[in-house]
């Protein structure tokens, strides 16, 4: 198991101001008093983080790690490797971009106040980021302002065991518009264990557009967490696409926390080979005429596992609330397995709520159909399976980055030669 | 769980035919091994049953009660509880008549059309002559004999024939199963029996006609019933009369096993009383039933409607263990005032071409809560099996609440499984547009109500499908205007 001394002597390294070390040894205090999350608890029962216990996990060391090429990102990057920013390319100010360590400062400063570290809730692995994370990267939009070009934040791992704990603080102001896209990968020939955390605040009226992208290496393990707190008539639309990983788990929490506000969640999953992805959503309805939509594709192959764990709650008085609610998935080997678990909480009496989930196998008539028309089985297959996820897709035409996304997502889709029996 | 605890038990002086005079002496409050062997001395069972009780109210002693329900209530105290009441003990708290008992519960009747006498029963008032059932049960009971048809309490099953009883016990609920199942392993008092043999179709609804004498049957009950191969049996329990009980912990266990081809169909009215509409006294029922189609072919089938109880916590759930088996559930449960039910159903897809469907319709009224939770498993062997799960939530009042939690696992590519669950308030228009048409605030919302749950009304046999769409109605007063 991991000793206690592998966090101690991690947070040993980070050269905090003092105004922050107390919090930081706090927050690994309450750590190390629960432990990684254990399969009894609920949210957790579908996957095991007991793999983490039995690895040399460690705090990255200066300088080991070599930079995977960057590919090219078009708009404004900063670019991550072992949780050290190595590489900037941007033409926005360090007022609007910039590393959360230099944007906080000594002191958490007033536009944060309200948020930052409480956003993110006190579950122990939120506790661990708190307590670990470095130099992070924080974007704040002036109320007013819409960003032209998307932000892309790259975090990459290159050394091996390494733990890394990436930090994000997003603050949109009012009015404010932007496109941020986060992306997380790894030397695929190492294991490695990333855990990062994602507070984000839109004020009233401000538009957010979030992709984010596991793409991490077939033996790391990725536990991330996005809280997203919204004003009135605010919006938040995510695309969420989880294409590798020995063990990926995406958590999302989201607040509808004034009237009007608007939420669209997609996402897209693939659990291939021997992995296990989980995508666990709240989805909180706390003031009336709040709407959200969530659409889910998910598909396993191989001895994979996908986990779709989603709960809306709609909370006492919050009137005229919509929430929809889909879950398609695919089952594409006799070893796959599919879990889905869309719930309702409704506490209020004036809303219109509801979840479908489906799970099935590839539609033999249709392939049949392409077949005849003179597409080989394997190119039919592929071509259903594309249909499939794009429903989920419909963010990448708004944000125009379908270009940049389509090839890492063909190549993430499960091989088609493990689909014929 | 060894045998080896249990021995002190069965050494300790008091042995299952060791004569007393039971009635003279009232058992104990609490529970322990003398509480339970003395239940089984009483009842005269056979010794394989003693150890059966022994062994599980071991097993519960490890156990702690399940918090994850989305249900509310008092700490139960299971030491204060009296675990055998036998029925002259308990007189003494009984009404004595009519006039003594709760006039709501007799205006509840009287909309109901339950006859005179019947009422008196179902009030629990300490009645003399007993309702003319028995006579009507002793012709039933001859015609049944003639097919070989076993139907009978749980106590005469256990000294009429215990092999069966042996065979099946615990056999799709064991006793180590939940801490509420294994509560009533150790200590249930009676219940009901069936045994349909090989290619026998019984003939009548049973239990239909003895909804009065089952009342005896304690708060601890225990129902098996086992179709044979080819037999098919259909299944009653419970009424639509809301019954008043003093016991406010109710745990009981039903069983089902369908060999091959037969066919079980069961249905359920609970009524139990709900509480106060401040939310004071009420039923907790919680209650483990599951059916296994053993056999290829098998069909189960749970109908229930669920309108009583402070607390409901079920799952009737189906174990489609044999190929082309079929599960089915469908339900109906209402929530007024205070009143929190927690319920739902759990198919196990094992064999081949399995099918089951899920039908789940939850009305919230009041301060009601009203909760789904529910399991699809498909197992890595059952090659094209389908479930489709429908779950309505209908909405009644700001104040009242309604979930949906399903569970679903896949492990077979080919499967099909689909689920779709909405949550909304009862139509405005609807409502406007019936009262245009000259109809009451009321009768409209029955009318709507009665739309709502027609899917699984339909299930239910013709008679009772007529009460429960009353009890629906009387259930729902001054839940909306």
């Amino acid at each position: 198991m991991i000793t206690p001394t592998a966090y101690r002597d991690a947070l040993s390294q980070i050269d905090a101001p003092n105004s922050f070390a107390a919090a930081r040894q706090a927050a690994l205090n309450a750590f190390l008093k629960t432990g990684l999350p254990e399969s009894r608890q609920e949210d957790w029962r579908y996957i095991s983080l007991d793999h983490l216990e039995r690895m040399p996990l460690h705090a990255p060391e200066d300088g080991l790690g070599i930079l995977p090429a960057l590919e090219d990102y078009p708009g404004a990057l900063l670019a991550y490797l072992d949780d050290r920013l190595v590489w900037q390319d941007t033409s926005l100010p360090p007022r609007v971009l910039d590393t959360l360590e230099n944007a906080i400062g000594d002191g958490i400063p007033a536009w944060a106040a309200e948020s930052f570290g409480s956003l993110a809730g006190t579950a122990s692995l939120t506790q661990l980021n708190a307590a670990l994370w470095r130099e992070g990267a924080c974007l704040r939009v002036p109320a007013g302002e819409r960003l032209r070009q998307p932000v892309f934040l790259r975090f990459a791992a290159a050394e091996a065991d390494v733990m890394l704990y990436p930090r994000v603080f997003v603050h949109m102001a009012v009015g404010a518009d932007a496109i941020l896209v986060e992306h997380f990968l790894g030397d695929p020939s190492i294991e490695y264990w990333q855990n990062p955390v994602a507070e984000i605040v839109l004020e009233a009226g401000a538009r957010l557009t979030h992709l984010r992208i596991i793409e991490d290496s077939n033996l790391a393990t990725h536990t991330g967490l996005s809280a997203v707190h919204l004003a009135r008539d605010s919006s938040y639309r995510a695309l969420n696409l989880t294409l590798s990983g020995q063990v990926a788990r995406h958590e999302l929490n989201l607040a509808l926390a004034e009237a009007g506000a608007e939420a669209r969640l997609d996402g897209v999953f693939i659990a291939a080979g021997r992995s296990r992805t989980e995508q666990h959503l709240r989805i909180a309805h706390q003031a009336p005429h709040g709407k959200s939509r969530t659409h889910y594709c998910g598909l396993a192959d191989g001895r994979g596992r996908g986990v779709f764990d989603a709960r809306v709650e709609v909370q006492a008085h919050a009137d005229g609330n919509d929430a929809q609610q889909t879950s398609r998935n695919l089952l594409l080997s006799p070893h796959a397995e599919i879990d889905a678990k869309p719930q309702l909480e409704i506490y209020a009496d004036d809303v219109k709520c509801s979840h479908s989930a489906t799970v099935g196998s590839l539609d033999e008539n249709a392939l049949f159909y392409l077949r005849s028309r003179g597409i080989d089985g394997e190119h039919a297959r592929h071509l259903l399976m594309q249909a499939f996820i794009d429903e989920a897709l419909g963010l990448l035409d708004d944000t125009g980055l379908r270009d940049w996304l389509m090839p890492r997502l063909l190549a993430g889709m499960p091989r088609v030669q493990s689909l014929e029996p | 769980m060894g045998n080896l605890d249990l021995q002190p038990h069965f050494d300790n002086e008091y042995r299952w035919g060791f004569v007393t005079d039971i009635e003279q002496e009232p058992f104990p409050q609490g529970l322990d091994g003398a509480v339970i062997r003395r239940i089984s001395a009483t009842k005269g069972e056979p010794a394989f049953m003693m150890e059966w009780r022994l062994r599980a109210y071991q097993h519960w002693l490890t156990l702690r009660e399940p918090t994850w329900a989305t249900v509310q209530h008092p700490p139960i105290h299971y030491q204060d509880i009296y675990y055998y009441a036998a029925p002259k003990t308990a007189s003494g708290s009984k009404p004595k008549s009519l006039a003594e008992v709760d006039p709501q519960l007799l205006a509840t009747y009287e909309k109901l059309g339950i006859p005179l006498q019947e009422r008196e029963a179902l009030a629990g008032v300490a009645v003399d002559a007993v309702f003319d059932s028995v006579s009507v049960a002793t012709t039933f009971k001859d015609k049944l004999e003639t097919l070989g048809i076993v139907f009978c309490s749980f106590s005469e099953a256990v000294r009429e024939h215990p092999e069966l009883v042996r065979q099946y016990l615990g056999s799709v609920v064991p006793y180590t199963d939940n801490f509420f199942a294994s509560l009533n392993s150790a200590v249930f008092s009676d219940g009901s029996f069936v045994y349909v043999p090989k290619g026998v179709n019984c003939p009548m609804e049973l239990s239909t006609y003895f909804r009065i004498n089952a009342s005896n049957s304690g708060q601890f009950e225990r129902t098996l019933i086992i179709a044979d191969e080819g037999a098919s049996v259909s299944y009653l329990e419970g009424c639509t009369a809301p019954r008043r009980d003093e016991s406010q912990l109710h745990a009981a266990v039903v069983e089902l096993i369908a060999l091959k081809d037969a066919r079980i169909k069961y249905s359920t009215v609970q009524n139990w009383y709900p509480g106060d509409a401040d939310g004071r006294g009420g039923i907790f029922n919680f209650v483990t039933k599951r059916g296994e189609c053993r056999g290829d072919n098998a069909h189960i089938s749970w109908t229930q409607v669920e309108t009583g109880s402070a607390i409901t916590w079920k799952y009737p759930s189906c174990i489609l263990r044999g190929d082309n088996t079929v599960g089915e559930f469908y339900s109906v449960a209402l929530t007024n005032h205070h009143q929190q039910a927690d319920t739902g159903s759990k198919m196990i897809h094992i064999g081949r071409n399995t099918r089951s469907t899920i039908v789940s319709k939850g009305i919230s009224a009041g301060h009601g809560s009203n909760a789904y939770r529910g399991l699809v498993k498909v197992l890595a062997g059952a090659e094209n099996a389908r479930n489709h799960t429908r779950c309505d939530s209908l909405l009644m009042s700001p104040d009242c609440a309604a979930h949906t939690f399903p569970y679903i696992e896949v492990k077979n590519p080919s499967a099909k499984v689909e689920h779709e669950a909405s949550t909304s308030k009862i139509g405005e228009d609807q409502l406007f547009y019936l009262r245009s048409r000259g109809l009451s605030e009321e009768d409209a919302v029955n009318l709507i109500v009665n739309g709502f749950c027609k899917e699984v009304l339909k299930e239910l046999p013709m008679e009772f499908a007529v009460e429960a769409q009353k009890l629906l109605a009387v259930s729902l007063e001054g839940a909306v205007g």
